[in-house]
């Protein structure tokens, strides 16, 4: 009689478990409260600038000295990572393109340019740099590697395989961690964690402190793909302990109080705080979201408008192209949506994109058009929930209702990713 | 009308802001640093920068000393010839292929007896000192033809002294400036 009560009792405990833990909070503020301190990223910006003045006088004392000019773009390239301040960014690119137009062919200097411009988006240019890179042959390791990462952004999938399969080792982070994103383009997820897991545990291994951040906040990011918070939000945790100013992985532990613990109070206050230190658009887009799920219509119109206002500056070039076709596409200023998923497709032909331009096809009435997009490139070629919630929209609405309601299912499976607000419209998709 | 109706619905909702990685908003991949790999090698001053080619750097960067010679001596022969068309022989007497042979086994040698100098008029690769004006040397024995009085204004690089004092002592250099 005992022995039944304890099993009965086991198995109340364990069902109520069941019930109670999705909806138990994972973020706790004593966790990372001390991550929420503009100290660590100022003592970093400072060292920065240190080192900026130091090139600065030595160039200025020595116009035209290329050497100086290029530590200066190295380290002005950093400064735009910490402040987030995209004129940085070009500080650095017209270095590089001084000494490019005075010295051509270095290849250092074109590796500087490709990944100035690969940061920009812009990958068309990228490819240019790092092809007359590779062609020059000198350090074409890295050369390659760059073309590896450039052909995955321009769709060319099978380039980047012989390329990774040619230089590196299946053991190395390197190879790893570009296997990764093959892996995550081909929709399969739970490969690319493995994989993931063996270059973070590499990159641990190896004492390095900015890749073992990366590769924790990366892996964080991951885990959330698969809908594994409380993996997520303890990977953030790790990867704040070798970088305490990683703005990244307290963006992600916002999400995770958002989507996850549905405490927006709690994610609007880390989004500040972000906000306060590091001033770039991507927070206004996060606030929004926050907003539409409080039903605050007014607040998320806001938000929704500093973001177009901000993201399209010319400054800018291509980095926010993708959100802001999203954006255009509900503002109902659907033409100008097309237009940018049409540039964005020219830059970065993967499906991601043209999913987007299916979906500005769609928003623009072109049905039939949208569906041969999705068709030919996008179904089955990636398992990006946003492109599936996307695709299962445009297909439900064209009269391929079963379809459309897979695809849906598929993204719903994601509404941790998604977000409540895009996992709340999924199931009244679903339900009609 | 319905499906206009719908969109207008999906207006506040549509906006899958999914939580990207980092490698989509930012898709830079890092380097790993912290995996050990020959990149350069370097004896004789200047010799790997003038004479390797571009497309030929990561090969000889990474061929050990003793197969030098052997990969690399014609290359470097046609690099001195494109030099210098006039090349006979230089202040030492080596003809083009002898010259280009001892320069592809970039190592630099150093006599356990005697002065140590890189060519001091008697002494030839004895060493290297910090003081030797090692450059010029090349320039004369590339440009300078049999009695090192050809081409006299490829002969000098016209530094003939470091910008700061040498230290007496260890570590001999001067102290950065």
């Amino acid at each position: 009689m005992k022995k039944t009560a304890f099993i009965l009792a086991s198995v109340l405990i364990v069902m109520a478990a069941l019930f109670i833990t999705p909806n138990y909070p994972i973020a706790h503020e004593t966790d990372y409260e001390r991550y929420l301190n503009e100290e660590h990223l100022r003592n970093k910006q400072q060292e920065l600038s240190s080192r900026i003045e130091f090139w600065e006088q030595k160039l200025e004392a020595a116009p035209g000295n290329f050497v100086f000019q290029k530590k200066l773009a190295g380290l002005y390239a950093n400064h735009f990572k910490l402040s987030g301040d995209i004129r940085q960014l070009h500080r650095s690119d017209s270095l590089l393109l001084a000494i490019n137009s005075r010295l051509p062919g270095q290849v250092g200097v074109l590796q500087s340019l490709a990944a100035n411009a690969i940061t920009r988006h812009a990958f068309r240019e990228a490819e240019d740099y790092i092809r007359e890179a590779v062609g020059i042959g000198e350090n074409k390791f890295t050369s390659s590697l760059m073309l590896a990462d450039v052909a995955l952004e321009r769709g060319n999938r099978l380039e980047a395989q012989l390329l990774l399969k040619d230089i590196a080792s299946g053991a190395h982070f390197d190879y790893l961690i570009r296997k990764v994103k093959l892996h995550d383009q081909s929709d399969e997820l739970d490969e690319a964690v493995r994989t993931m897991e063996k270059a973070t545990a590499l990159a641990r291994a190896s004492g390095s402190t900015p890749i073992s951040y990366w590769s924790l906040s990366n892996l964080a990011d991951m885990y959330g793909h698969q809908g594994k918070a409380g993996k997520s939000y303890q990977t953030y945790l790790e990867a704040l302990r070798h970088n305490p100013a990683g703005l990244h992985a307290l963006k992600g532990i916002a999400w995770i109080a958002f989507s996850h613990d549905k405490n927006p109070e709690e994610a609007k206050r880390i989004l500040h705080f972000l906000q306060s230190i590091h001033p770039v658009p991507d927070y206004h887009l996060f606030l929004a979201e926050i907003a539409a799920y409080e039903q605050d219509t007014a607040a998320a119109q806001i938000y929704r408008e500093r973001f177009l206002r901000e993201a399209s500056q010319e400054v800018y070039g291509n980095m926010y192209k993708s959100y802001l076709c999203l954006l255009k596409n509900e503002e109902g200023q659907a033409s100008e949506a097309l237009e940018i998923a049409r540039q964005e497709v020219r830059e970065r032909p993967h499906p991601m994109s043209y999913h987007l331009l299916a979906w500005s096809a769609f928003q623009n009435g072109n049905r039939q058009e949208a569906l041969d997009i999705l068709d030919r490139h996008v179904i089955g070629q990636t398992g990006e929930p946003e492109a599936l919630y996307h695709a299962g929209i445009v297909l439900k609405e064209s009269g391929r209702s079963a379809a459309g309601k897979e695809q849906l299912r598929a993204a719903l499976e994601a509404s941790f990713e998604l977000g409540p607000v895009a996992a709340r419209n999924i199931e009244k998709y679903l339900e009609e | 009308m319905k499906n206009r109706i719908k969109t207008g619905l999906l207006a506040l909702m549509a906006l899958a802001l999914s939580f990207t990685a980092c490698n989509e908003d930012d898709p830079i991949m890092p380097v790993d640093e912290s995996r050990y790999m020959q990149e350069d090698q370097m004896a004789r001053p200047a010799i790997n920068t003038v004479f390797v080619s571009s497309a030929e750097k990561d090969a000889f960067n990474t061929t050990v000393p003793s197969m030098q010679g052997a990969a690399f001596a014609d290359k470097f022969n046609d690099k001195l010839l494109a030099l210098n068309p006039g090349y006979s022989t230089n202040a030492l007497g080596l003809d083009a292929a002898t010259f280009t042979s001892v320069l592809a086994t970039d190592v630099l040698t150093v006599s356990t007896e005697g002065k140590t100098t890189f060519f001091d008029g008697a002494n030839v690769l004895t060493g290297r000192a910090l003081a030797d004006d090692v450059i010029s040397v090349e320039l004369l024995l590339i440009f300078g033809g049999p009695e090192g009085t050809g081409n006299p204004g490829l002969t000098d690089d016209n530094v003939d002294a470091n910008d700061k004092a040498f230290l007496n002592t260890f570590p001999y250099l001067a102290t950065p400036h």
